[in-house]
């Protein structure tokens, strides 16, 4: 028994990235400036991008939608500010160059009509439909869009709800910030969950170093019996939805299948704050609580942003830098990419920005395997990860997939881990793209 | 705030941050481990540990360099590997041993690495290799053990494991002059302190291979379920067969280079299998063998050629074993 405690202690251990949180996570959110110009990119979402329904020249005001969604694994977009469109171009954006709606803001601050009218009794269909107007999606950086989410396939019985708020990536605080400083707006956006989806069971998941989040949470729910605080050990990736669900449920989604095949639905904390704002008050999503962070940012914070302001802007707002960056990140370090313009707006899914110092970001000799298994010990869905790395390497696309290439989560748990330094994810991600390439081509 | 200058970002795929451990502090961290045994050989027998670690470290390390030139392969003697490896050649041997011979032991565990393609690679464990080649070419001399100070001169002894397995008492001598008592073989006190014995210079004393234990374990060097599931089979075995003498038990535990191999040599990255799954049956399959080997073999010291047996099975291990992938009912095949 001791035996098993210790060997499961050591391995949260070992998939113990650095936090390097402690910047940003006991800091009150502040609200950034609002540039003059902002970008919305119409590929915010994953799916399928949005369909633009203004024009150059187009008044707009603060929830006005700009753009629609285009089929269901889509998303609508609204103006974030008033003023107007004044282009509709190709601009940077966190997936690269892509076409985004540029509004000039005219600072009135004008408020377009809620989404419904205050006071309206609203059944499920409609709080469902609310949610999809709103252009809510998985704001945890996965966006995927909410109301397709909460609305799951009949013959599914979800018998439980996961928020979660286990925010594993190094740097990021704003999940954290938000349920310290909105425990109570949060907890309302769970009772519309449970509206919508009746479950007897709520767990809020946490990692056991949010200190500030569990104590707000705690006292909004002390005669709750539904809605359920639990502090995970804080390892990565705890916040994986495959790796929440294990551990608080000891489920796990087979391959190829969603939460709701076995019985629960996750949404992130930010999402459900959103869900909050829109079922109860009207508001589509504008706005999101962001982190820009790392170790080159004069003064980290947590920022109240406006969907389609520029890093540029926020970087005024945290004072610019102190060191020299070596790597700007959209989002955190095992996750993110790497983007090289300051003109990239945040969008719903941008949890953080992360810049790292130069010594950071250098890229590390890679040396050969030495066969310690960390790899393996790490990986949250049990791969063996230099092994498919190197069937890869030796061009065996056959061995690699054999080998469950296509399970992996792209935590990049392990390349971080590996001692001699070898690009594991990357391989393991190369890997996967040629095996679909060819599923595709057969 | 002056001009963000992005030319000069990097575009490396995630992750972008990298744990702080390299290969060769892992090493570091074995050699750390190791100088627990070897602070504790120093003080049994003298300062002719040092020369012998010297000279096995020293013969490792250069012909790693020489194999590695003269094959035309980069040097990776800065890894440390091949210092570890000579280190625990020269820990696994006796203190008479001729200079020599230790340096031969650890050219041939550099070899058996090298011509499997180096660090990692090598499906044989080298230090074992090593020493197991020195044992056949030098049976008689290396029986020969060399009782720790104490001990009115160099004395001829015998492992302990000799006393047990011929049931003649060879070890008397040495303990007597040493502790005044009278006893065919050692206590199990003096076994586990490894006082008053002769034997290989850095496996005599058990307390100090626990020491070194916890720190491997406490880096999350090394399994800690891996030494246990070694040792666990031979002391059952010999418990059983033995008519549960708890005494007996306690003989083949502590003698034998059991413990020493189970922290230093079964741990070993490059011969064991890959998944936890695979890391039980090896460890469990070698502490099987090591038990069968002293009861059937006329050899003494059935712990290297156990070693080495499952050495063989590590890619059948690796390819029926492999963690099952979350989500799917079965491991992949
Ligand atoms: S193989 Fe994939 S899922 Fe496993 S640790 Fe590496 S990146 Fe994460
Ligand atoms: S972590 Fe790196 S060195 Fe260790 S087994 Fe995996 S690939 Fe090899």
């Amino acid at each position: 028994m001791f035996l098993i405690v210790f060997k499961i202690k050591r391995k949260q251990e070992g998939a113990n990235t650095v936090e390097r949180k402690d910047r940003t996570e006991h800091k009150q959110s502040e609200i950034a400036s609002v540039p003059e110009k902002l970008v919305f990119p119409l590929s915010m979402q994953i799916g399928a991008p949005s369909n633009p329904v203004v024009e150059v020249g187009d008044k707009v005001k603060v929830g006005t939608l700009i753009a629609e969604n285009q089929g269901m694994i889509s998303a609508n977009i609204h103006s974030s500010v008033s003023g107007e469109v004044v282009e509709i171009t190709d601009h940077p954006t966190a997936k690269g160059e892509g076409p985004c709606i540029i509004i000039k803001n005219d600072y009135q601050d004008e408020e377009d009509a809620p989404l419904f009218t205050e006071g309206e009794k609203l059944d499920r269909e409609q709080k469902l439909d609310i949610i999809g107007k709103a252009g809510i999606v998985g704001m945890g950086g996965a966006t995927f869009p909410t109301n397709v989410k909460l609305n799951p396939p009949k013959d599914k019985e979800i018998d439980t709800i996961i928020i979660n708020g286990a925010e594993c990536e190094p740097y990021a605080t704003a999940d954290d910030r938000l349920m310290a400083e909105h425990a109570k707006e949060l907890i309302e956006g769970i009772r519309v969950l449970l509206e919508i989806i009746p479950v007897k069971t709520v767990y809020i998941g946490i990692e056991d170093n949010m200190h500030d989040a569990a104590d707000a949470l705690k006292k909004e729910l002390a005669n709750e019996d539904v809605i359920k605080l639990v502090e995970l050990p804080s390892m990565y990736p705890q916040g994986s939805e495959k790796t929440l669900i294990k551990n608080l449920l000891g489920r796990e989604v087979p391959p190829g299948k969603l939460p709701a095949d076995v019985g629960a639905v996750v949404t992130n904390v930010g999402t459900t704050f959103a869900i909050y704002q829109a079922v109860r008050h009207g508001k589509p999503m504008t706005s999101r609580l962001t982190t820009i962070s790392g170790e080159s940012i004069k003064n980290p914070k947590n920022l109240w942003v406006r969907i389609g302001t520029t890093i540029e802007s926020l970087l005024e707002d945290c004072e610019g830098f102190e060191s020299d960056p070596g790597k700007m990140i959209h989002g955190g370090p095992m996750m993110g990419s790497p983007l090289t313009s300051g003109r990239v707006p945040i969008t719903k899914g941008t949890t953080h920005i992360t810049f790292l110092n130069k010594a950071d970001s250098a890229v590390p000799e890679r040396s050969p395997c030495i066969r310690c298994s960390e790899c393996l010990n790490v990986c949250p869905v049990s791969l063996q990860p230099i092994m498919i790395s190197n069937a890869y390497e030796s061009g065996d696309i056959e061995e690699a997939e054999r080998l469950g290439a296509l399970d992996c989560i792209d935590c990049g748990a392990c390349s971080y881990i590996c001692p001699s330094k070898i690009p594991i994810l990357d391989n393991i991600q190369k890997a996967k793209k040629e095996i679909r390439s060819n599923k595709e081509g057969a | 705030m002056g001009k963000f200058n992005t030319s000069a970002l990097n575009t490396t795929p995630a992750p972008h941050l990298r744990s702080p451990r390299t290969s060769d502090w892992v090493m570091r961290q074995v050699i750390y481990a190791m100088m627990i045994p070897t602070a504790g050989a120093v003080y049994f027998f003298g300062y002719r540990v040092f020369l012998m670690l010297l000279v096995g470290v020293g013969a490792s390390v250069a012909f790693e360099y020489i194999y590695q030139k003269l094959a035309g392969r980069k040097i990776t003697i800065n890894d440390y590997s091949a210092v570890v490896t000579g280190w625990l050649i020269a820990l696994s041997l006796p203190l008479a041993t001729p200079l020599w011979t230790v340096a031969l032991g650890g050219v041939v565990s550099i070899a058996i690495k090298q011509i499997f393609g180096g660090i990692g690679k090598n499906p044989i464990n080298p230090a074992v290799f090593g020493r197991i080649f020195l044992s056949v070419l030098y049976y008689e001399e290396l029986g020969t053990f060399v009782a720790p100070r104490g001990a009115t001169d160099a004395f001829s002894s015998a492992t302990p494991l000799n006393v047990l397995k011929e049931d003649v008492p060879i070890f008397a001598d040495a303990v007597t002059a040493a502790t005044g008592m009278d006893a065919t073989i050692p206590s199990l006190w003096d076994l586990f302190l490894g006082t008053n014995l002769g034997g290989n210079i850095g496996d005599t004393s058990t307390l100090l291979l626990l020491l070194a234990f916890g720190y491997l374990v406490a880096r999350r060097i090394i399994e800690p379920y891996v030494p246990v599931l070694y040792v666990l089979p031979v002391a059952l075995i010999a418990l059983v067969t033995s008519g549960f003498d708890v005494e007996f038990m306690m003989q083949h535990v502590l003698s034998g280079s059991l413990v020493f191999a189970a922290v230093f040599m079964v741990t070993d990255y490059s011969s064991s299998p890959f998944s936890p799954h695979g890391k039980v049956a090896f460890a469990t399959g070698a502490g099987i063998l090591t038990i069968l080997f002293r009861f059937y073999s006329s050899y003494p010291g059935g712990v290297g050629f156990a070693i080495l047996t499952m050495n063989i099975f590590v890619p059948i291990i690796d390819r029926l074993l492999p963690p099952r992938i979350y989500g799917h009912k079965k491991r992949p095949s």
